[in-house]
């Protein structure tokens, strides 16, 4: 019989297993991310960012509208940054009101600015979603099907991988832009469509790939040989072992969409502007880097400014995508 | 004996720096190897026989790894004190190595040849030709057919045996004094392993190169080696001429080790294993490592880690108590029998417990 | 023997065959690696069958045909009563519960997202075997039976050894009151002091369960220890079956015999004493087999006839069987070549 020794936790040396806390893979990746001083100040910044995006109107200190007569002959019109004297013109230089100077309508930048948070979230998040959403579905029909299907699957999602995507946002923003459809949200939604509709592509090659090693581990296996069925096999066993790199690869998507609405902005066929207070999404930061372009001489706050945001957004997604890959993939 | 040993480790100790804590995965290990002779180290994995054999050849991955202590007296030189340079001079010159696994240790993009005479060429000062040319004497002396022809080929080319002859030619090149085996039939087949042995043992023959022969196989070392020792945790727990070692076990684990292996000449008709887990290394205590585990356990090993000691002439272990694998059956039930009365005790316990409330 | 009719599986003619495809568009078949190919043999009620041989040799695929989780190219598995081979969908899941599986690699047996209790609970609730809180219940009192604290239900296959993670798995093999149980190289992962625990577990489950093994491994003294009979398999063939200490004393194939002699045995004086058969080469491909005898490439004893036929697997006496030309005089044989 199985002596009384034999039963692992009864030896007094091993009495300390039982006072260590339960840990999940999930739980064992939280803790090494924590120790990831620069994914954490990532994680810090961008939810500050997510704070200032959702409090937009609360922490703007004016509207991001069209000023009136009154308040446009007090802002100016690219009126310098705040610590910027402009001695031969009074009126270009910078004053606290106005921590970042305006623009060529009189647009606080500082507000514009914090506005233009709302974009880059949006436009990081939301098609993120889309992406992961599409890409793991026939990721996971492809993978988990063979045969026929998964050839037929993955000839289409090579044909979606091998489209110059640029090119691509390009012609479909000239092409809708101007329908009803395309002005929908200031033309975000067809921003989002556009950019998930490409880049799923990669999202299920990488989880058609994860379900092809995974089909074969042993655990699967097993799962089939107690009986339990396709279905369970797969949302049981197949998916959440791919959730990991899924996850990584969500926190790189989102960088990219950012620097994608920004390019088409910057190109002028992105989002479109809007001085409705109201709106809230008026602004974004490719709209304004592409207007500072034009007013680098007189008032290149609207290009630092704005380029800065859109860099530090980005560097911070790109940092804790990182980080994510570090803990969820201790290997190294 | 009266000649110095060719390899002499004193006191090495090895540490690895983990998130969890420092690991001292070899602790004070110390043994020594005679020119000419075969040293056996067994060990399960984690008792610390390939880390011990890495230091020897300086390649513990730093940091995290790194030597903490100790002595490697290569020849009378410290192997510890070597600079990079120095020591790429010894590797696969005076020392070589042969790893489980061919593949990883084999450039797959090269070909046989090219590896071969690379380090013929930079240790033996040999020109292309005559590189070759070795090469060839080579491949033939390790019993690969048509040597000329498998020069020009890439290691995927080769089968796993064929691999494994290819890297014991590699390693005896250079006509090595010290060849460091570590588990070079682990990963193959029955009778490929009993080719390989067989090289093994005529080319110790023919060139009389010392070797250290790691394994966890207690059969191999039985017929491969001179002298044996045995690692557990870390640390050498005992040490004999093979013969000795089989014959007169004086140290519990090596007692167990012994006795929980089915033999294909026995008829044994229930095995004993040895109950309980490896040690963690994180943790320190001055306990004998293998208490928790051991049949033969006394109060003293709790609160005293056992240094190795003489115990038979040339044999040394690392325990307290003079035991030997006789008595395992009657300590192993005296020690269930204790352990069932504490159980019964906590029990009575709990009933009268229950009863009172 | 007598009463033969004990049979609680029986294979006739089975095999494997793996199609090749080119790498091409079209991805057309161009060849097959058989990787059993024939296989007759039964395993009777409350017996361990060993099944040994080299990698490659068709011994894990073998496990995973009659299990169906291959569906083997040809040939018949009968369990007691049942063809398993036309069992499909439903009938096929419920047949499930009485044959089990305990795989090699603990790490890779356990899927690491999920908890003990999961892992064990799950054949229970896929079966609906017990309901609600009584699940919980009877995982507890499985890990008890497998040797692990039931404390540790909530626990992850990471927090545990490899040992202790075999008896996960076979906690989760017998969570469903299988008869049969393949033991796919169920220690050989393992290290050499843990082995014998989980050997001696294997041999207590048997007893107290009444379960039939077929365990297949590459370590012929385990296989030994374990097994009433023994067979020997070589490029997808079997070469030998016998009784278990027939086998071991008086092998007849020439490469059961070789596979003998070559392992080795933890004993000094014996090692120095031992003529070993060494056999040259190495196995040939599984998707180009020799002609004839499979093994009369390496077979020291190789006669024009083994060349050109496949020698029968026939019954020597005693329910020995070998599939050899030379098979009665391939002991005189080998000896003499020895000398």
């Amino acid at each position: 019989m199985a002596t009384a020794s034999n039963v692992a936790g009864t030896n007094p040396a091993q009495a300390q297993e039982f006072t260590r806390p339960v840990r999940s893979l999930w739980s064992d990746a939280w803790m090494r991310l924590r120790r990831n001083r620069l994914a954490m100040a990532s994680i810090i910044y961008l939810f500050l960012l997510a704070l200032v995006a959702i409090f937009a109107p609360v922490i703007a200190p004016h509207s991001p509208g069209r000023p009136t007569t009154t308040e446009l002959r007090e802002r100016g019109v690219y009126r310098q940054a705040a610590w910027v004297v402009d001695e031969k013109n009074p009126k270009r230089s910078g004053i606290w009101k106005f921590p970042l100077g305006t623009d060529s309508a009189g647009g606080d930048v500082l507000s514009r600015l914090i506005y233009g948070t709302r974009v880059s979230m949006v436009v990081g998040f939301i098609p993120m979603i889309f992406t992961l959403t599409i890409g793991i579905t026939i990721g996971l029909i492809s993978g988990f099907a063979g045969g026929k299907l998964d050839s037929l699957l993955m000839r289409f999602t090579d044909i979606i991988f091998s489209l110059p995507d640029i090119l691509f946002f390009i012609i479909v923003q000239t092409a809708f832009s101007q329908t009803a459809f395309g002005k929908t949200f200031n033309g975000l939604l067809l921003i989002f469509l556009s950019f998930s509709a490409v880049n799923w592509a990669s999202v299920s090659r990488l989880v058609r790939g994860q379900v092809l090693s995974l089909k074969e581990k042993e655990f699967v296996e097993a799962a089939e040989a107690v009986g339990v069925r396709r279905g369970s096999i797969l949302f049981r066993h197949i998916l959440p072992n791919t959730l990991a790199p899924i996850i990584v690869a969500g926190a790189f998507i989102v960088p990219s969409a950012i620097v994608t609405e920004a390019t088409l902005s910057f190109l002028g066929i992105g989002i479109q502007p809007d001085t409705n207070p109201n709106n809230p999404f008026p602004t974004s930061w490719g709209q304004m880097i592409l207007e500072g372009k034009s007013a680098i001489d007189s008032q290149p706050w609207i290009l630092i400014a704005s380029a800065i945001a859109i860099a530090s957004i980005t560097i911070a997604f790109v940092a804790l995508g990182d980080g994510l890959r570090d803990a969820l993939d201790p290997r190294q | 004996m009266a000649e110095a040993p060719l390899l002499e480790v004193k006191n090495l100790q090895v540490q690895f720096k983990t998130a969890d804590g420092v690991v001292n995965a070899v602790n004070n290990v110390s043994f020594s190897v005679n020119r000419g002779e075969t040293l056996g180290i067994v060990g399960e994995s984690g008792s610390g026989k390939s880390v011990t054999s890495l230091s020897i050849m300086r390649l513990i991955p730093s940091p995290p790894g790194k030597i903490a202590g100790g002595q490697i007296l290569f020849d009378g030189d410290n192997l510890v004190d070597f600079s990079e340079s120095e020591m790429r001079k010894i590797r696969g010159n005076r020392i070589s190595m042969i790893f489980q696994d061919p593949m990883t240790s084999l450039n797959p993009v090269l070909r046989i040849g090219k590896q071969m005479t690379e380090s013929l060429q930079l240790h033996m000062g040999m020109t292309a030709k005559q590189a070759r040319n070795r090469a060839i004497d080579l491949l033939s002396m390790v019993g690969i057919p048509a040597p000329d022809k498998r020069l020009d080929d890439f290691p995927h080319q080769f089968s796993g045996g064929m691999r494994q002859r290819v890297m014991i030619a590699m390693g005896l090149a250079c006509n090595p004094e010290l060849l460091i085996a570590d588990e070079p039939t682990t990963a193959l087949d029955v009778t490929i392993q009993a080719q390989i042995l067989e090289l093994l043992n005529r080319l110790k023959n023919e060139t009389g190169t010392a070797i250290i022969f790691i394994t966890h196989d207690l059969g191999v070392v039985a017929g491969m080696t001179d002298r044996v020792i045995v690692m557990y945790a870390g640390r050498v727990v005992e040490q004999a001429s093979t013969n000795e070692l089989f014959r007169n076990p004086r140290m519990p684990y090596t007692i167990g080790l012994l006795d929980s292996i089915p033999r294909l000449d026995g008829i044994q008709t229930r095995l004993t294993p040895i109950p309980g887990l490896p040690p963690d290394l994180l943790e320190k205590t001055n306990r004998c490592p293998f208490a928790p585990r051991c049949d033969f356990v006394q109060e003293q090993c709790w609160i005293e880690t056992p240094s190795l000691r003489q115990v038979a002439p040339d044999h040394t272990a690392a325990c307290l108590f003079d035991i030997d694998r006789d008595q395992r059956q009657v300590m192993a039930e005296k020690k269930i029998a204790e352990e069932q009365a504490v159980l019964d005790a906590a029990l009575e316990d709990v009933l009268a417990h229950e009863q009172a409330s | 023997m007598a009463v033969q009719n004990e049979n609680l599986l029986d294979i006739n003619g089975l095999k494997m065959h793996f199609p090749v495809k080119s790498n091409g568009l079209l991805r057309r078949t161009v060849g097959a690696v058989k990787a059993v190919d024939g296989l007759s043999f039964s395993v009777k009620r409350g017996e361990t069958l060993g099944l040994v041989g080299e990698s490659g040799c068709g011994k894990s695929t073998t496990g995973r045909a009659i299990l169906q989780l291959h569906r083997p190219t040809a040939g018949t598995v009968n369990f007691d009563g049942k063809e398993l081979t036309k069992l499909h969908g439903e009938s096929m899941r419920q047949m499930r519960r009485k044959v089990q599986i305990i795989f090699q690699d603990p790490y890779a047996s356990l899927n690491p997202r999920m908890t003990v209790g999961d892992i064990v609970g799950e054949p229970i609730r896929v079966h609906n075997l017990r309901t609600g809180k009584e699940v919980r219940t009877r995982v507890e009192e499985l890990l008890r039976v497998v040797g692990l604290n039931p404390y540790f239900i909530n626990r992850y296959p990471h927090e545990f050894s490899g040992g202790q993670r075999q008896r996960i798995g076979i906690a989760r093999a017998l969570a469903v009151e299988p008869d049969f149980i393949v033991c796919d190289e169920p220690v050989s992962a393992l290290d050499v002091s843990i082995q014998a625990q989980i050997i001696n577990l294997l041999q207590d489950l048997q007893g107290q369960f009444g379960l039939t093994y077929l365990f297949i491994a590459h370590n012929l003294s385990v296989v030994k220890h374990i097994s009433d009979r023994v067979a020997v398999m070589y490029l997808g063939k079997m070469v030998e079956l016998a009784p278990s200490k027939q086998l071991y004393a008086n092998p007849m194939h020439p490469y059961t015999q070789a596979l003998l002699s070559a392992v080795p045995i933890p004993d000094p004086e014996i090692e120095k004493q031992r003529q070993r058969i060494i056999l040259q080469g190495d196995v040939p491909s599984p998707l180009n087999p020799p002609s004839g005898c499979h093994f009369h490439t390496r077979c020291p004893i190789v006669i024009e006839k083994c060349k050109a036929e496949d020698p029968p697997f026939q019954d020597y006496g005693g329910g020995h069987f070998v599939a050899c030309w030379r098979a009665t005089e391939s002991q005189a044989q080998m000896e003499k070549k020895l000398q």
